[in-house]
């Protein structure tokens, strides 16, 4: 059995790009079936089996990242229709050319997979997909990234402008845009962006079935005849998450910082999520150094291998987190990093004033830095241990920085009440209002926009031309798939949501009446800066940035006016001022 | 010994086609530019711009905006001149006068892009053309002359308030008396010959349906919807000392057939004349898409960065027919060794137009010249460059120890100028920009790639020039001009999204 736990440890490392191997982080190069299949259900699995069952598809684009699970997918659909696990994979690596039929469905078609478009030149892969269109008795799988399947079908080749190839090109436009999986005009084509799934949604998310996958296997019985068990920080990380009561809080801390980073605009491939789980679980230790204590910290400092501070603390250097570029975003969100006066008291009491003080036994600068530093590392630590521990949903956003967090996640419900839109609403336009450098007094409960002209929004000044002002209950606010279904307007098209396990991400802010395409799409840390920004707090770069991103849709939607060339209106210190400049009038200051 | 300061203008004149000083640098030749066309517009209607080579000498209206300048700025305005304008003196006056001159100050261009020091004067401020009644040339206060513009001379006593002391602490001449009135005048002062080199560039244009695109371009921006701004300005104006009144825009210094001689065998420089050209036909083309202050933005960084580079291959050529100057960027945060390479540019850049000038005046035989003080000329030549590429972006700062650096406006005009949606597609992916961009147009080793081909690799590492392309696909990727497709490609665009 410690063999077996052994090879285990072995087998979960190969899962994370930080060892000398990762061999299982690819569909092609796993070698589960000897330790443990991963198996895991998904809701677009059962999608893809309608659309494959279904007697008008003809072609079914899987497109996403690489790591969304495509090939991982293309094989489970093998194994649904009765393939061995073993003749799946060997399925999938020999006769996914698009060219052989892997199996009859029960509608009596042919079930044909391209695994990967970009083995094929541009021409062929044209070829296989008009083919594929063109005949009624097969059904194509075809998995292909973005910029491959967009490549492939703009390339300036007559034959792409084949009327079927042309609703293709045109599905998938949609699909990037608006959000489009199917459009019954065009029955026979299907096509689903796997990045618009998510880890941490439906009914068994991938994220908790990942960690059930990796910590509640049986091979973890071995660990209890080795002599290390007690000092193992493998195995604390491992029944940390699996114990019933405290597990549920370090597993629900985990998912909030997944779904956290995917509204953070991130997108979680199912490849980084098992990568992540890997190495928060064994931070690279094997059980030979745990056993040996070659990493003399194991013994020293055993806090130092503890789930949270993997993730949090471990790496330092850049082209490390580089190789798993989930960690990067998961740390922006580092509960340690956010001070929370109630708990710093109580770490504070808990250390003891001498060491918080360094009364009497600081000499030099140096060693006040490194006083300091271990201080710093204290309060961080016992700050991350609180978030996992002491995991509450309610107050994870601050401890994770976030401070208009609840207001966006209120906001992502499937119907929010009115009165959270318009409090959101108004504090998003006092925000859009401060990132055009407007400083006005009551923005917030004015009830009015305002459009600054783009040629003063550099907010260096106390003076602001403003271009329009928009009442503010013409100003909308939704989730994004209610505004793609807003912009489609089309009941023959059906969004991806209800294909894959969905998690709502994004807030759309429009101007009613206005072109749909100047809406401003915003994810949780747009939504934050504005949030901030409403209140006052301004960064000099943050602004420059954002103004850059705003401009070109806040200057549509002052489009409209144009014919009060006699009046200026201007935001004067905070206050709306107006000029009339009337021929032959003096010009005077009337009150706005 | 004939006069040095006008012998390095004329070298300067030979070798680049204008004097071009230091004092008129950065967004001095955009405005010069810019104020050309729209006097011309001004003057002679529609689709009148950028006329033919022909046309040796055209004509244009040139307007000084010094009442509103001066409100701005603070500077003595008589109480009389704003009579017509804001009414009666009294409370409500005062309020509006205020609150115009708080408006006013807001736009003009940005102190620091200027210069380090505090603009003393009026003249020394100018607007930024957010919209093209911002737009005017360049004037001064000069001691009152009798051919002076519409000041009746009787009414000296008037506009002695005028008279700016610091002016007269600069101008030491004798003719200038203590108690002389001195008024707005239009005159060059800052305007030194780089925007009318660019006008003459453009408007020589061997592509005639370029040029006539770019012709409606401009005639379309410059005469665009009516705002009041406009109003406001066209009320100040109209009151303005120094009245609107046509003049040449080419006149004196430029001689004329010599500058079309150089620029027709301008030879690998030549590359920088048919960049100019084809950008600001591409920003004017864009103003559906584009808010007009962002194209005047980008014209304003566009054309002194095309002249500064034309300025240094011409040097180069010069002094070894056929090289060109082909930098090495170094992107934030820099690499120490990459830094290094290109701090040392600007410094080879610096000799190329110090050497190339020289070179230029030795081969002048119009007799001999006080060395110390050409040197020290050079200097403001030299500056002139130099300071284009800073101010345009192309430098880590405006002033000190510089090295070779894509800001973000740089690479956001180079997008917008030559990302062509008639040539094949709307966008292209990045490494093509890097390559067909970056380095086959503008001649700059940005990624690894090209530092490969160019040999860079053996002495920098190749990591460096990683972080470098990097770094302008974050900058892309935040500014809107480009975006991350799900299997890492980056498609770069001309417009942001």
């Amino acid at each position: 059995m410690l063999s077996e736990a052994i090879d285990f440890v072995g087998f979960i490392n190969r899962h994370h790009s930080f060892g000398a191997t990762s061999g299982e982080m690819v569909e092609e190069l796993r070698e589960d079936s000897d330790i443990l299949p991963l198996d895991i259900s998904t809701k677009l699995e059962k999608s893809v089996k309608g659309f494959i069952e279904s007697s008008h598809v003809r072609l079914i684009v899987l497109t996403g990242d690489a790591g969304q699970g495509k090939t991982h997918l293309c094989r489970r659909i093998l194994m649904e229709y009765g393939l061995p696990r073993d003749e799946a994979k060997s399925a999938i690596s020999d006769r996914c050319n698009g060219e052989h039929t892997l199996l009859i469905t029960s509608t009596g078609k042919e079930l044909r997979i391209i695994k990967d478009l970009s083995e094929f030149n541009y021409s062929d892969g044209f070829l296989r997909i008009s083919k594929a269109l063109a005949c009624s008795q097969t059904v194509l799988l075809l998995c292909a990234n973005e910029g491959r399947l967009r490549a492939v079908l703009s390339e300036s080749n007559p034959i792409a402008e084949q009327p079927e190839l042309m609703k293709v090109g045109k599905l998938m436009n949609d699909s990037f845009t608006l959000g489009v999986a199917a459009n019954r005009n065009d029955p026979e084509i299907r096509i689903i962006d796997l990045n618009r799934q998510s880890v941490t949604q439906g009914e068994n998310p991938f994220a908790l079935e990942t960690i059930k996958y990796f910590a509640a296997s049986s091979a973890w019985e071995g660990c209890s005849e080795c002599d290390s068990h007690n000092v193992c920080p493998i195995k604390r990380n491992r029944d940390s998450l699996v114990d019933d009561k405290q597990g549920e809080k370090m597993r629900g801390a985990l998912l909030m910082l997944l779904t956290t980073v995917e509204r953070c605009g991130f997108t979680v491939t199912k490849r980084q999520c098992l990568a992540l789980v890997a190495w928060a679980l064994t931070g690279n230790l094997t059980c030979k150094t745990v056993r040996n204590r070659l990493d003399k910290t194991i013994r020293d400092d055993p806090g130092k291998w503890s789930l949270q501070e993997i993730i949090f603390g471990s790496l330092d250097n850049e082209k490390e987190i580089d190789r798993l570029p989930l960690l990067e975003s998961i740390r922006k969100l580092d509960p340690g990093k956010n001070a929370d006066p109630y708990l710093d008291q109580q770490i504070m009491e808990s250390i003891g004033d001498n060491e918080c003080m360094a009364n009497g036994f600081v000499r030099s600068h140096l060693e006040l830095r490194r006083h300091g530093a271990r201080l710093r590392d204290i309060y961080r630590r016992e700050r991350r241990r609180n978030f996992f521990e002491n995991f509450e949903p309610s107050k994870a956003g601050k401890m994770m920085g976030l401070v208009h967090f609840d207001a966006f996640n209120n906001l992502m419900l499937n119907s929010p009440p009115q009165s959270i839109i318009v409090e959101a609403r108004n504090i998003l336009a006092a925000g859009l209002e401060a990132a055009q450098g407007l400083r006005r007094h009551g923005a917030q409960n004015s009830g009015k926009f305002c459009i600054v002209d783009p040629a003063f929004s550099s907010g260096r000044s106390g003076v602001a031309v403003i271009s329009d002002i928009i009442d503010l209950p013409l100003i909308k606010l939704v989730e994004r798939s209610a505004f793609w279904k807003l912009s489609l307007q089309n009941s023959d098209v059906e969004i991806i949501c209800s294909y894959v396990d969905w998690l709502p991400r994004e807030l759309v802010l429009y101007r009613d009446s206005g072109d749909l395409k100047t809406a401003i799409v915003m994810d949780l840390p747009m939504f934050e800066l504005l949030g901030r920004m409403a209140t006052g707090l301004i960064t000099p770069i943050a602004m420059r940035e954002i103004q850059t991103k705003l401009e070109f849709s806040l200057w549509h939607w002052s489009q409209k006016q144009g014919d009060r060339i006699n009046t200026l209106k201007l935001c004067v210190d905070g206050q709306l001022k107006t000029l009339q400049i009337y021929p032959n009038e003096p010009i005077q200051e009337v009150n706005a | 010994m004939k006069d040095s300061k006008k012998r390095l203008g004329e070298a300067s004149a030979k070798l680049f086609g204008a004097a071009l000083e230091g004092q008129g640098k950065g967004v001095m030749v955009g405005l010069e530019l810019l104020a050309l066309i729209d006097g011309s517009l001004r003057l002679n209607g529609d689709h009148k711009v950028l006329t033919n080579y022909t046309d040796k000498s055209p004509r244009m209206l040139m307007r000084s905006s010094d009442l509103a300048r001066r409100l701005a700025t603070r500077s003595p305005v008589d109480p009389s001149e704003l009579d017509e304008i804001l009414g009666a003196e009294g409370e409500q006056r005062a309020h509006t006068e205020l609150l115009l001159q708080q408006l006013l100050e807001q736009l003009l261009i940005n102190q620091n892009i200027m210069s380090k020091r505090r603009i003393q004067s009026w003249f020394g401020a100018y607007f930024f053309p957010y919209e093209p009644c911002l737009i005017h040339y360049d004037a001064v206060d000069d001691p009152i002359k009798s051919d002076m513009d519409n000041i009746d001379k009787m009414q000296q006593h008037r506009f002695k308030a005028f008279r700016n002391p610091e002016v007269f602490k600069r101008k030491k001449t004798k003719s200038v008396e203590p108690n002389t009135a001195y008024l707005p005048n239009i005159r060059r002062y800052k305007y030194r010959g780089g925007g009318s080199l660019a006008h003459l560039i453009l408007r020589t244009d061997p592509d005639y349906e370029r040029l006539e695109r770019t012709r409606t371009g401009f005639t379309e921006l410059l005469s665009g919807n009516k705002s009041s701004i406009a109003e406001l300005m066209h009320r100040l104006n109209s009151k303005d000392l120094a009245q609107e009144r046509e003049m040449s825009a080419e006149s004196g210094e430029t001689r004329y057939e010599e500058v079309l001689i150089m620029l027709n065998n301008a030879g690998v420089s030549s590359r920088w004349l048919e960049t100019l050209r084809r950008g600001v036909d591409q920003l004017v083309s864009r103003r559906d898409r584009l808010a007009v202050p962002r194209i005047m933005e980008m014209l304003i960084d566009w054309v002194p960065y095309c002249l500064a580079r034309f300025q240094i291959d011409r040097a180069a050529d010069l002094l070894e027919p056929g090289t060109f100057w082909t930098p090495v960027v170094c992107m934030e945060p820099p690499d120490p060794t990459l830094r290094r390479q290109a701090r040392e540019e600007v410094r080879r850049c610096e000799i190329l137009l110090r050497n190339a000038l020289e070179r230029t005046l030795a081969n002048d035989n119009s007799g001999e010249y006080d060395q110390k003080k050409i040197s020290n000329g050079i200097d403001g030549y030299v500056g002139f460059t130099i300071g284009n590429l800073a101010i345009s972006g192309m430098l880590s700062s405006l002033t000190g120890s510089r090295y070779v650096q894509l800001k973000p406006n740089l690479l956001r005009t180079i997008c917008s100028c030559e990302i062509n949606p008639k040539d094949g597609g709307m966008h292209i992916g990045i490494q093509e920009f890097f390559e067909k961009v970056l380095w086959e147009k503008h001649r700059l080793i940005v990624d690894p790639d090209t530092a490969d081909e160019q040999g860079l690799t053996q002495q920098t590492n190749w990591a460096a020039f990683q972080h470098n392309s990097r770094s302008v696909e974050k900058i892309l990727i935040s500014t809107g001009y480009a975006s991350r497709y799900s299997d890492a490609t980056v498609l770069v665009r001309g417009e942001p999204k």
